[in-house]
């Protein structure tokens, strides 16, 4: 099969590797007719990620076909549609059954390395490095995905593979982002970044009761999408001081609630922030840029919240935690919890008629991948969301 | 589309049916005939050890008669340093040739044995025998090295993997023998190739 495989650092290529196939029997196989870029995806091409192997297959966003199942298998059968959602989780060890499925003690087959890394192990991902178990990724034109039962939601509608293709990680992590952020009626909701989670993180938000939705970014296309489609106040960063602007538009109180939606690969205008991170960084002392935690923990109100859906990796410092104590935060954060939002975002898309698609700028078949890897990164040509079609030639 | 219409097969995973499950939990196996790597696999190893390889062969063929200047043993021994540089450039091509290059790796590790017993011969009349021992030290370096890709290399499939109860197996579905490919590399059923995959038209939008 063709896939989108992992070289190096901005080395993307489409390639024939072998096909995948059932290994236990809680396994299926999907052939994927969508799967899309995320902007995590980018932290793995930008070289962020030490735990990559050459030739890994990328893509953790796909949906498709179910081909063949394994005979522990019982909710899907060949023929189903599913959204296959980034997480691979048991669902029945000790984190899964307390609905905490990111960090299934199961799924990740090479533990070792985020005991050492981050303590405890995490759940297994789907291509996303050896470090989350170096599972093959989505962006290929067939996929198996262990634990078939727990994961992948069944399509039965006909709605297209661009409305519902986002749940497979953009939406529910926008949307646990906001539930994170424990938003109460009316208030201000601050989202840095407006990349696909951040738009979704805006449209969650208002969702759940939100009085006012300030966008940050410094990208015009997606703060004009803020703007436009999410109905948000916006900040362009390279304008204004974020932080100035926010005490401005909050009477100097700043927003009650804040939500870093960048991650670690983040940028500022001209604050020293930006320079000692990006020397930290070069010189392996720091491997994550966190200016928005940063400036999230300064803005954020006394008794607020800060929530980071932003994929952070390794260690940062200069972290004000003497703001973020006196102030009597909350910090909450992780990856998502995808088997516990799926159906109820489901129902919202359907029942609501959510239209999750018009994050979508570009789309194209799988071999043109290596080329939109490029465009995104560079955020060239308005590129906010790259869905590719694998099985689909031009 | 309804939840409760479709409850014996159930559209998506409830956070509840974690609790109606007791059965133990087993990581999911590699599918290592697939498209996945392991990051112990020894692969990254034993291609830098073919690139060294190519590189040691080249310099033995190209200049057989500086390396033996450098050693310093008879010039008339070029014709061997040069068949030596050939041994070595064709472990380079076994390597690079092959996706699990087991091989070629120990043809580099018999290969390094070979040329320590001539450095170990070539030492007592050497004039350089500084230049020998430095030579010697450096190919039990490689041959520790490519010792290790192929140990790497080798390591059974279905090796433990810490922290989980994992053991290799074969099952039967639908008439088909599955073999967990950690068992060692046992053969995998395939589906039926599809010539092109076309759009089904399913998916709409495009």
């Amino acid at each position: 099969m063709k896939a989108l495989t992992w070289h190096g650092r901005g080395d993307v290529r489409y390639e024939s590797v072998p096909d995948p196939s059932i290994v236990d029997p809680t396994d299926a196989i999907v052939r994927i007719t969508s799967t899309a870029i995320c902007g995590s995806d980018l932290h793995l091409y930008d070289g962020f990620n030490p735990f990559m192997l050459k030739g890994d297959v990328l893509g953790h966003e796909p949906m498709g076909i179910v081909e063949e199942v394994g005979p522990n298998v019982k909710r899907l059968r060949p023929g189903d549609r599913v959204v296959v959602p980034f997480t691979i989780s048991c669902g029945t060890c000790f984190y899964c059954r307390k609905a905490l499925f990111s960090v299934c003690e199961t799924t990740n087959r090479n533990p070792e390395i985020p005991r050492k890394l981050l303590g405890q192990q995490t759940a297994g991902l789907f291509g996303y490095s050896h470090l989350t178990g170096g599972f093959a990724g989505g962006q290929a034109e067939y996929l198996r995905v262990p634990y078939a039962d727990v994961g992948p939601i069944r399509i039965d509608s006909d709605l297209p593979d661009e409305k519902v293709l986002f749940l497979s990680d953009v939406f529910p992590t926008g949307w646990m982002a906001a539930e994170n952020a424990e938003i109460d009626p009316g208030d201000t909701v601050a989202v840095w970044g407006c990349g696909p989670v951040g738009q979704f993180a805006i449209l969650s938000a208002w969702l759940m009761g939100a009085g006012r939705v300030i966008a940050i970014d410094r990208v015009t296309e997606r703060l004009e999408l803020a703007e436009r489609h999410g109905r948000a106040e916006i900040i362009d960063l390279r304008d204004d001081s974020v932080y100035d602007r926010l005490m401005e538009m909050t009477s100097g109180r700043g927003p009650d609630r804040c939500i870093d939606a960048v991650g670690a690969e983040a940028h500022s205008t001209g604050s020293v922030s930006q320079v000692y991170d990006k020397a930290k960084t070069m010189m392996m002392m720091e491997t994550d840029r966190v200016h928005v935690i940063r400036e999230a923990i300064l803005c954020c109100r006394p008794g607020g919240t800060v929530s980071i859906p932003g994929v952070y990796m390794g260690v940062a410092d200069k972290i004000p935690v003497g703001a973020f104590m006196n102030k009597g935060l909350t910090l909450k954060t992780g990856q998502t919890h995808m088997p516990k939002y799926l159906d109820p975002l489901l129902r919202r898309v359907e029942e609501n008629d959510l239209d999750l698609s018009f994050i979508i700028t570009h789309t194209a078949p799988l071999s043109k991948g290596p080329d939109l890897y490029r465009t995104f990164r560079d955020k060239d040509d308005g590129c906010i969301k790259c869905v590719l079609k694998p099985g689909v030639f031009q | 589309m309804d939840r409760e219409a479709t409850q014996d097969r159930p559209r998506a995973f409830w956070p509840e049916y974690a609790r109606t499950y007791d059965e133990p939990a087993q990581t999911p196996g590699w599918d290592l005939n697939g498209p996945e790597r392991r990051i112990d696999d020894g692969r990254t190893l034993a291609r830098a050890m073919g690139w060294m390889s190519f590189g040691l062969g080249a310099i033995e063929l190209a200049a057989p008669r500086q390396v033996a200047r450098f050693l310093g043993v008879d010039e008339r021994h070029s014709t061997l340093i040069r068949s030596y540089g050939a041994r070595e450039v064709a472990s380079g091509v076994g390597i690079m040739k092959q996706r699990t290059p087991t091989a070629g790796v120990w043809s580099r590790v018999a290969g390094d044995a070979i040329d320590l017993a001539t450095l170990a011969v070539a030492l007592a009349p050497s004039r350089r025998r500084k230049s020998v021992l430095l030579a010697m030290g450096v190919v039990a370096g490689a041959m520790a090295l490519d010792a290790l890709a192929a140990r790497q290399l080798k390591r059974p499939h279905g090796a433990k993997i810490e922290g989980s109860g994992r053991r290799p197996h074969t099952f039967e579905h639908e008439g088909r023998t599955y073999h967990d490919v950690r068992s060692g590399g046992a053969q995998r059923p395939k589906r039926p190739v599809r010539s092109q995959h076309e759009p089904t038209g399913e998916q709409g939008g495009f």
